[in-house]
């Protein structure tokens, strides 16, 4: 049954607004989250860096998490005539980055959101929200009935959806980033541990598994991500690649499995994998971002502020900062009436310097963006959390800006490189 | 040691990666001392106990790189409101 009122009303069960709605109501405040959908549901991004310790500890989470996904140690990457690896460890993370299927993890963030007091609705869609002083969320129920609720802050964090972006026309698509993204789930699928040595999947428990990105010939990338069942491979092509190459195939899947085989080093580890789980995804890989963060009522947060292909594995860990960040002013803004201009104006910037990092390593050639991102971001990161971004941006060519806005220079960059992956 | 300091050490001192030490000079954010969680929670206590109202400009890395720093910053916006 839907409360026809509550101080804070967070859209989207996802990573950003479970934490949103768990931070808020250890703080007592009275906030419903609603999800058009039911969890556990699918979803992709499954990988984890260990900077999201912090945020799972605050939430209460981070046993289950650390008992019910794999462990990583780092990443390699082959781009080129490059082979690199980085460890965690030597950055001086004392527990490691996961691997998460992301129906179950997310579902256990939402849980526990309800476990701390949110109440949370699934099968509920916003149809809109009327924003101002006093704002009200328009959303139908899965009876087709239609509800207002009123509130004093919304919160949106209903990903690519991005309820307020759309709904205000201040969501841009970015030019620049098109590209498809086609993955699957594999059993069975070998994977690379540390010193870039291939080990079967039964390994996993003794030999903590890398995550495992190459550059595809041509431009794009792919991703392996061994989990708990299944491996999770994706390749992210241009868009004009992808058209002229498909009708060359008698299917998605074929298409799909027949750029993994002409990737070097990837189909060795599927050499006797078998895709599972209903075949080959695809999704549009667009970017975007959204001009308006913050209003009257309302904060913006997630993937719903703003999206581009989470390269290096940032996407859960910004998810779990931005609901962070967005409990935090919208608590403030109640709080402090008089400060809400304040309080908007520090979210809208340190959630923009974050976005622009993001987009500053998952494209080359944005110099300028690269180095204000360095400027609003990185003088807020630890040595260990620069360092460690500066050498994952150095493994690839996508993130040279990062590299050289940074200001890394070589003996900042914990980076093994190696003469040769062992298959 | 001023009061402000002191008090602003202790807080510091209180947080789960505030062990040791912490000198007025020592490096609050590249230690990882200060991260972005408690950078938040440092702002409210700062609004809470010095009764300071904190802008938007204030809010950039370099106040808050030392314990030194934050307490210089607390003292201007005191400054401020006394004004």
């Amino acid at each position: 049954m839907l409360p026809k009122q509550a101080d804070i009303v967070v859209i989207g069960g996802g990573p950003a607004g479970s934490t949103a709605a768990a931070e808020l109501a250890m703080k007592g405040i009275d906030v419903l989250l609603l999800d058009k959908q039911h969890h556990p549901r699918e979803t992709v991004g499954e990988s984890v860096l260990p900077s999201a310790w912090k945020y799972f500890d605050r939430l209460g989470v981070s046993d289950a998490i650390m008992k019910n996904f794999v462990r990583k140690a780092g990443g390699v990457v082959v781009w080129d005539d490059q082979i690199s690896e980085i460890a965690f460890k030597d950055f001086g993370y004392t527990r490691p980055g996961m691997h998460v299927e992301r129906d179950e993890f997310d579902d256990l963030l939402l849980r526990n959101a309800a476990a701390k007091g949110a109440q949370v609705c699934e099968g509920v869609r916003v149809e809109s929200v009327t924003t101002g002083d006093a704002p009200e969320v328009i959303a139908i129920d899965e009876d087709g009935f239609r509800h207002t609720i009123a509130c004093r802050q919304v919160i949106d964090c209903s990903g690519q959806a991005a309820v307020l972006g759309r709904q205000l026309g201040t969501r841009q698509l970015n030019p620049d980033f098109r590209f498809v993204a086609l993955w699957g789930y594999f059993e069975n699928s070998r994977y690379f541990s540390a010193g870039g040595i291939a080990r079967d999947f039964a390994e996993i428990p003794q030999h903590p598994p890398l995550t495992f990105v190459t550059r595809l010939s041509g431009w794009g990338w792919s991703w392996h991500i061994p989990m708990k069942k299944v491996t999770s491979v994706g390749l992210v092509v241009p868009i004009e690649d992808y058209k002229r190459d498909l009708p060359q195939h008698a299917s998605l899947d074929a298409y799909f499995l027949a750029r993994c085989q002409a990737t070097p080093n990837l189909r060795d580890l599927l050499a006797n994998a078998r895709m599972v789980n209903g075949g080959t995804r695809m999704i549009r890989d667009f970017s975007y971002s959204v001009d308006s963060l913050t209003g009257p009522g309302f904060i913006v947060a997630g993937d719903a502020a703003g999206f581009i292909d989470p390269i290096f594995s940032i996407g859960v860990v910004f998810a779990l900062y931005a609901g962070h960040l967005a409990a935090w002013a919208a608590e403030r803004i109640i709080a402090k009436p008089a400060q809400a201009a304040t309080t908007r104006g520090i979210y809208e910037t340190q959630l923009r310097g974050r976005a622009q990092l993001a987009h500053a390593l998952a494209l080359p050639g944005i110099e300028r963006e690269a180095s204000d991102a360095a400027r609003t971001s990185f003088d807020y990161f630890s040595q260990a959390e620069k360092e460690l971004t500066w050498s994952a941006a150095s493994m690839t060519t996508r993130s040279d800006n990062v590299v050289r806005a940074g200001g890394a220079s070589p003996a900042k960059l914990r980076r093994k490189d190696l003469a040769a992956l062992t298959l | 040691m001023t009061a402000t300091l002191a008090i602003i050490t202790d807080w510091l001192a209180g947080l789960p990666t505030g062990q040791g030490d912490l000198l007025p000079d020592t490096a609050l954010i590249e230690q990882g001392i200060l991260d972005s969680i408690e950078l938040l929670n440092l702002v409210a206590f700062l609004e809470e106990r010095f009764a300071v109202a904190l802008p938007v400009d204030a809010f950039v890395p370099e106040n808050f790189a030392t314990p030194a720093a934050v307490a210089a910053l607390v003292g201007r916006l005191a400054d401020q409101e006394a004004a």
